[in-house]
């Protein structure tokens, strides 16, 4: 006997009626996915982390994937101990700099270098990533202690996710899945210091932190879209970049530093308000009336964009940046990785 | 594509492969045996959320299901819904977006009255009733899928079957809609 057999017709007319939805939201469903996966990436690398084998100093030279960045830079660490001597001393003191420290430079550096040693698309990812985790982290420790955030600072951490997601776009779909999954645990895990950050922020900081936050959001919108759709994800990315492309003329293989937000000496304290638009200088109270020097402001995607470009050209990730080599190829790769995969 | 039993293994060392596709495999119908009983898309998102990190939980602490996979999925997902259940349900959402079948907003205003009121008559059987007749009617399991499901003899599920039609009966009758 079939179960509809057992149903009055009017019983099975509401079930039936019950049985009728409208269609799931597609953004809702890829982010829950994307959701999903992240916590599986998370619970198996918190397993991996257990099964670490002792540490010591040989193990600096066994590269494992996940700990490439830091073992690359302890690495480059020691061979400049052994070389240069005390600069070797000199790089290891700077790991914990932050932006406003003397050696931080040397940091950014080594960040810089560390990257050159690597050939992988996937654990360049992981890399860059994990440096945008320590630019976050870098705001987070400044606005607890009511220093300046240097708009420097924001600007890498949107560079190095930008030159992220840009390789991502390099690879295979799956190779690519996992990479934006990787992107997407990061970038939530800064959200939520920026969050954070925002509760004990100055009035100096709290625009930036709130503007680096709406940046945040809006990639992770943007990586939980590429996870249900991986060939949107790569048209957008490449329009995006061909728009930069299109409002700077100049190259950009370096980063600039523009000057940081700081309390003005008669203790008014104000940060440059931007009118959100490419290019404005807002006069900083304080500074004699005299505009305040360009800040990276948020474009309508949410990125930061330096208003206005240095002619010598140091405004990249890292020295070895090909992101602006030129018109995308649909067919071809866009350059700017390490040419990790091939188009389909 | 993997079928269960060569996905469950891989599952269990949390390859991202292989939970991608279970995901892929299970969310939509978990999604939907939600949105059937709660009536609220947020709730419904909700419900497949904390069912798939519950088995996520499960799999990491090396335990979980070795074998039906989708039974133990609307299990938790079950339990989770008669915990709401138990909680002043948020207002049923009133989507604007039509149905397969439905043409007109008249249509679509009359599916959401009928379907509140099949929704609240469910929800005043026992959790156990709820379950069966959800699986039966909703999701159209057979009497075997559903035992597997509840962890019952198939007895015990054609009784309570048999009980919860009654109550639904009595219940709707008194809505004058049967």
């Amino acid at each position: 006997m079939t179960h509809s057999e057992e149903l009055s017709p009017e019983l099975k007319d509401l079930f039936d009626d019950l049985k009728k939805l409208p269609a799931r939201d597609t953004r809702l469903a890829a982010r829950g996915r994307a959701l999903f996966l992240t916590e599986a990436v998370s619970l198996r690398e918190a397993v991996s982390a257990r099964a670490k084998p002792r540490l010591n100093v040989w193990n600096i030279f066994t590269f494992r994937k996940d700990k490439f960045a830091m073992n690359t830079i302890f690495a480059v660490i020691l061979a400049t101990t052994l070389i240069f001597g005390g600069a070797g001393t000199t790089a290891y003191a700077s790991q914990d700099d932050l932006p406003n420290d003397p050696l931080y430079p040397v940091k950014i550096g080594l960040e810089d270098i560390s990257l050159w040693f690597n050939s992988d698309p996937l654990t360049e990812v992981n890399m860059l990533m994990q440096m945008t985790q320590t630019r976050a982290q870098e705001m987070f420790s400044l606005s607890e202690t009511g220093d300046g955030i240097p708009a420097s600072t924001t600007l890498r951490l949107e560079l190095q996710t930008r030159e992220a997601l840009h390789i991502a776009t390099t690879l295979e779909d799956p190779e690519m899945e996992q990479a934006l999954l990787q992107i997407h645990n990061a970038l939530q895990t800064q959200e939520q210091l920026m969050t954070q950050a925002q509760l004990h922020a100055t009035d100096d900081t709290l625009q930036l932190l709130t503007q680096t936050r709406a940046m945040l959001q809006t990639r992770i919108r943007l990586v939980e879209d590429g996870l249900a759709d991986p060939e949107g994800f790569r048209n957008t990315v490449r329009n995006e970049s061909q728009n930069r492309q299109g409002q700077f003329a100049t190259p950009e293989p370096g980063i600039s530093t523009p000057p940081a937000i700081v309390p003005a000496d008669n203790g008014t304290g104000q940060s440059p308000a931007g009118n959100g638009e490419p290019g404005t200088s807002p006069t900083v109270p304080g500074n004699n009336g005299q505009s305040a020097p360009p800040q990276p402001i948020p474009n309508s995607n949410g990125n930061f964009e330096n208003p206005n470009p240095p002619q010598d050209g140091n405004d990249s990730v890292h020295p070895k940046s090909t992101e602006n080599s030129g018109p995308a190829d649909p067919g071809g790769d866009n350059g700017g990785g390490n040419g990790g995969g091939n188009k389909p | 594509m993997l079928t269960e039993s060569d996905l469950l293994p891989l599952a269990l060392n949390l390859d991202s492969n292989a939970l991608a596709q279970i995901y892929d495999l299970y969310s939509p119908a978990i999604y939907r045996y939600a949105m059937r009983l709660l009536g609220n898309t947020s709730l419904a998102e909700e419900c497949v959320a904390e069912t798939f990190s519950r088995l996520l939980q499960i799999l990491h602490a090396g335990k979980g299901p070795r074998e039906h996979l989708q039974a133990y999925l609307y299990r938790v997902a079950h339990n989770w819904i008669t915990d709401q259940y138990r909680r002043e349900l948020p207002a049923e959402e009133l989507s604007e977006m039509m149905p397969a079948g439905i043409e007109t907003p008249e249509e679509l205003s009359v599916l959401h009255i009928r379907q509140a009121h099949l929704r609240e008559a469910i929800q005043q059987l026992t959790p156990d009733q709820q379950q069966v007749i959800a699986l039966k009617y909703l999701e159209d399991f057979d009497n075997e899928e559903i035992a597997r499901t509840t962890r019952k003899p198939i007895g015990a599920v054609k009784a309570l079957q048999h009980r919860a039609l009654a109550s639904l009966q009595r219940l709707l009758l008194e809505k004058e809609l049967v």
